[in-house]
């Protein structure tokens, strides 16, 4: 790859910007972000498509649970899951979720264990068109606002293709 | 492999003058022993002497906790790069190209470069150091990341969260502040092709 900018925006950039260093990521002051990085070093890097079904996975839980007016405390209470583990598949794609929680949500939300379970990335074959589904919905997502119609649509859409 | 993408210049505080700089795509091992040996124990002393989190964030130093190593050693989704200068890793960058998508409606569900995590060492660090010798680590970085964003077809659109502290950095830059992201505890902030452009180009001439 090449480089977009040259020596002489360097400087003027520099000289423009306020003096403030640049920092941006995520804090690990929490146990579960730490554990997070524990798990990254010794799990086996999945590759980019289950990584991108594991983020359709964590949209879809997040989605349902915006959808239901529920905490992550309170649907892990109400579907008998581990907090930890529950944000784990919301928010990390190289997570590996448990049988156990895969199968706890599909029954708390009524969606199909079967397709639940290749979203988690736990099974080698998934089907291409559960896989463009998922792709399409996982792209549309925005955890950053509350659901909005368009979204509700969608996540409607979707549960419904993941229950044909 | 580490690729060595081209020099550009820091401003050495101390001096007054602008040094070469090389910026590099993936790291290597020379990247690693300083992280470990150079950054890690000087953010760690720091953070001890903080007794809670929010002087911590007030003292500059947050990311003694970030595992940069781990990291990038671990996960190979993220592309890596790195800012050497005097013969040392002054700048470290972890990109994911794999797993984000846009979210300005504008832009929404579109491939975008995500900013995973960006540092410059802490004698670098103006908050940090009574004489913080670098400035424009975590410029040149950025500028980085836009550059991989338009070779890669994405028109230069970055992601990224905010460490608090930086917040009013991303504003001049051009990003757009998306606000609070409830599940990263963090301040989104998204550029688009059109801010990519006015980032890089405007300051050319």
């Amino acid at each position: 790859m090449k480089l977009h900018f040259s020596n002489d925006w360097m400087r003027k950039a520099i000289a423009r910007y306020p003096d403030v260093e640049t920092e941006a990521g995520r804090p690990l002051e929490s146990p579960a972000l730490a554990d997070e990085i524990a798990r990254g070093k010794v799990a086996i890097m999945p590759t980019r498509n289950v990584v991108q079904l594991r983020i359709a996975l964590g949209a879809l839980v997040h989605q349902l649970r915006q959808r239901d007016g529920l905490t992550l405390e309170e649907l892990a209470v109400r579907a008998d899951v581990s907090e930890d583990e529950l944000r784990q598949v919301e928010t990390n794609s190289s997570y590996t979720a448990r049988p156990r929680i895969i199968y706890q949500l599909s029954s708390f939300f009524g969606v199909s264990l079967n397709n639940l379970s290749q979203l988690s990335g736990e099974t080698h074959v998934v089907g291409r068109q559960l896989y463009n589904d998922a792709m399409k919905f996982a792209a549309h997502s925005d955890a950053l606002t509350p659901l909005t119609e368009a979204q509700q649509t969608l996540l409607n859409e979707f549960v419904a293709i993941l229950n044909r | 492999m580490k690729e060595h993408l081209g020099d550009r210049d820091l401003l050495n505080r101390w001096t007054g003058e602008y040094e070469r700089a090389s910026i590099y795509h993936g790291l290597d091992e020379s990247n690693f022993r300083d992280f470990e040996a150079q950054w890690k124990p000087v953010l760690e002393r720091r953070a001890a002497e903080f007794p809670n989190w929010t002087e911590a964030a007030d003292g500059n130093v947050q990311d003694a906790h970030w595992d940069w190593v781990g990291n990038a050693k671990a996960e190979s989704r993220y592309d890596t790069f790195a800012v050497e200068c005097d013969g040392m890793t002054q700048g470290l960058m972890l990109v994911d190209l794999a797993t984000r998508f846009a979210r300005i409606q504008s832009q929404r569900g579109l491939d975008l470069c995500y900013v995973e995590l960006i540092s410059s060492a802490p004698w670098n660090r103006p908050k940090f150091s009574d004489r913080p010798k670098y400035r424009g680590t975590g410029c040149a970085l950025l500028a980085t990341a836009v550059s991989l964003s338009r070779e890669l077809e994405f028109k230069g659109r970055v992601g990224l969260h905010s460490l608090p502290e930086s917040e009013s950095w991303y504003g001049p830059l051009g990003f757009t502040n998306c606000g609070f992201d409830d599940v990263k505890k963090m301040q989104y902030f998204e550029m688009t092709e059109e801010q990519a452009n006015q980032f890089l180009a405007d300051r050319e001439a």
